[in-house]
């Protein structure tokens, strides 16, 4: 049918026709879609049941995925549980290195020291001073030593009375300029404290967290990749049935649902077994660390994934899951055309 | 309802498909689109449908003008426009019910009112009895009138068939062609592409006739 200038009229009334019609015809949906909360959840749950019932039908190749992930997570998630241990030990009440030894003058009476130490305590630097008179010393260097004989040869005690400080702050920036202040003070002699090996803990601390944030991210683009190629495959294995639905008016927002909540299920398994890993790692370690840091007299005890960091993990697999489907599929499900 | 203007469409092979197509579809008409195979017949419902974009012209559909019509607002036309297909493009992991049911679902319609329709879908193609079965045990008219119900459920202001006889005896056909007579006297405007020129002409409706991509014949406009 040719439309002349009669018929063109005709067809811009039958449009506006149309479009009316096209708005209530929109407007009949628009009722039918009462509850639209209750229809969005209901949508959201058989969505999600759907994709883990998809999960379920190809269980050994879904269980590699699962493992895949969760050993991947499991990597840097364990040398960051291990690093905050390492961190709470060197930074723990009885860490020897973080003290510092104040050698008083011979002059100085048990009196004169006891003041002294009473004093330190007042300075907001200090968490606790501790004095050790001579003889107490030489009690000590006596059973430590075994060489009570030996002493017991000398006329005279030549151990200096010593007030032992923790600092509260044991940055070694801190512990350098504590021993610069208690330098100066009076009655002091000399102010000894091992800096070097402070600074080199920190160091490696410092190195390890460089470490640990490299190799998260690289185990995190891995996690996204592992995902992302799963995901990829489900959309191939599914494109007849991504064009029917869009054939039949399917939003790119509607048709990607099924592939997200493919990729929070396996983000989440992926995290639960990360997070069954790490405890699981904790549980071998931390006898054996017990007993080394009892060696050591310290009060330090290794402890498990706190409940931040559980949620972390699995929170996190979930979120790397649904990032990882989304990156993967949005493109591709978009040149999918009916 | 549904208009060419001067619509030409050229695939990236350098093939003419449709060549100066002006064509008025009133509201509640039921055409029938002949010609012979690659005539274009195919293309132009898929214009309708948006599968394929025009070169150059006009395409509208109720109040949508296709050529300037956003990504985004595809799928709303396409709820707005049902479906059937010669080849019935039905999903054969899921039931007849779930097939019927994917246009409601993609709108977002309440699940109680999607049983509902479904149902009033498939006892329209007398296929209620059917809904639990899987598509791969019906018989191919079967499968074609659950391709019909999945194009009615939505109660689309337009139905487009593309040879929905086109592997059926000759009961069967007439069957399919009198159920989309009833549609049409629904209100629905019915355009249907067939080769089948006796069971055309024996309907007694507008025929529009292409001939390699060109309109040879637009019949006469029934309202």
């Amino acid at each position: 049918m040719i439309i002349g200038k009669k018929e063109s009229r005709h067809a811009r009334g039958s449009q506006k026709q149309g479009r009316r019609t096209s708005r209530t015809h929109a407007g009949s949906q628009g009722k039918h879609k009462a509850g639209t909360w209750k229809s969005f959840w209901r949508l959201n749950w058989r969505m999600g049941s759907d994709a883990l019932k998809r999960l379920a039908l190809t269980p050994v190749a879904s269980l590699m995925t699962i493992m895949v992930l969760g050993v991947a997570l499991a990597l840097p998630a364990s040398f960051s549980v291990m690093l905050a241990n390492l961190k709470m030990a060197a930074g723990g009440e009885n860490i020897a290195s973080a003290r510092v030894s104040l050698y008083l003058d011979s002059g100085i009476d048990d009196k004169q020291a006891l003041r002294l130490c009473a004093d330190l305590m007042r300075d907001t630097a200090i968490q606790s001073a501790v004095y050790i008179s001579p003889s107490k010393g030489l009690a000590d260097f006596e059973e430590y030593s075994g060489l009570g004989e030996a002493l017991r040869l000398l006329e005279n005690n030549p151990l200096p009375g010593v007030i032992e400080v923790e600092p509260k702050d044991t940055s070694p920036l801190a512990i350098d300029s504590l021993k610069n202040r208690l330098k100066r003070t009076g009655g002091v002699v000399e102010v000894r404290v091992d800096s070097a090996w402070l600074k080199r803990l920190d160091a490696m601390l410092e190195l390890g967290e460089r470490v640990l944030i490299g190799l998260s991210l690289l185990i995190c683009a891995a996690v996204l990749l592992i995902i992302g190629n799963t995901i990829r495959l489900l959309v191939v294995s599914r494109s007849d049935e991504i064009r029917v639905i869009k054939l039949v008016g399917g939003s790119d927002a509607f048709v990607i649902l099924p592939f997200l909540y493919s990729g929070l299920w396996y983000g989440l398994a992926g995290g639960v077994l990360c997070w069954l890993i790490i405890s699981s790692l904790w549980f071998m370690v931390s006898g054996p660390a017990t007993e080394l840091a009892v060696l050591y007299q310290s009060s330090f005890r290794p402890g498990p994934p706190d409940s931040t960091t559980s949620l972390l993990l699995i929170g996190g697999g979930a979120l790397m899951g649904i990032l990882g489907a989304w990156l993967a599929s949005w493109r591709q499900l978009r040149q999918i055309a009916p | 309802m549904i208009i060419f203007e001067n619509v030409y469409k050229r695939f990236p092979n350098g093939h003419v498909a449709l060549e100066n197509i002006n064509l008025h579809l009133a509201r509640g008409e039921m055409a029938f689109l002949t010609g012979h195979s690659g005539a274009g017949k195919s293309t132009l419902l898929k214009l309708i449908m948006l599968m394929e974009r025009p070169n150059g012209g006009q395409v509208k559909v109720g109040g949508y003008r296709l050529s300037q019509l956003h990504r985004k607002q595809v799928p709303a036309l396409r709820r707005s426009v049902g479906a059937v297909f010669q080849d019935h493009q039905l999903l054969f992991d899921r039931s007849v019910y779930d097939n019927v049911a994917i246009p409601l679902l993609v709108a977002g319609f309440d699940y109680n009112d999607i049983g509902r329709r479904v149902r009033a879908a498939l006892d329209m193609v007398g296929l209620l009895n059917y809904e639990k079965l899987n598509p791969e045990c019906l018989s191919s008219g079967e499968q074609q009138r659950v391709g019909i119900a999945r194009a009615l459920v939505g109660r689309p202001a337009v139905l487009l068939a593309d040879e929905p006889t086109g592997n059926l005896d000759p009961e069967l056909s007439a069957d399919i062609m009198q159920r989309f007579e009833h549609f049409n006297q629904a209100g629905m405007t019915v355009l249907i592409a067939s080769h089948n020129l006796g069971l055309v002409q024996r309907m007694g409706h507008r025929v529009i006739t292409l001939e390699k991509g060109r309109l040879i014949s637009a019949g006469e406009c029934v309202q």
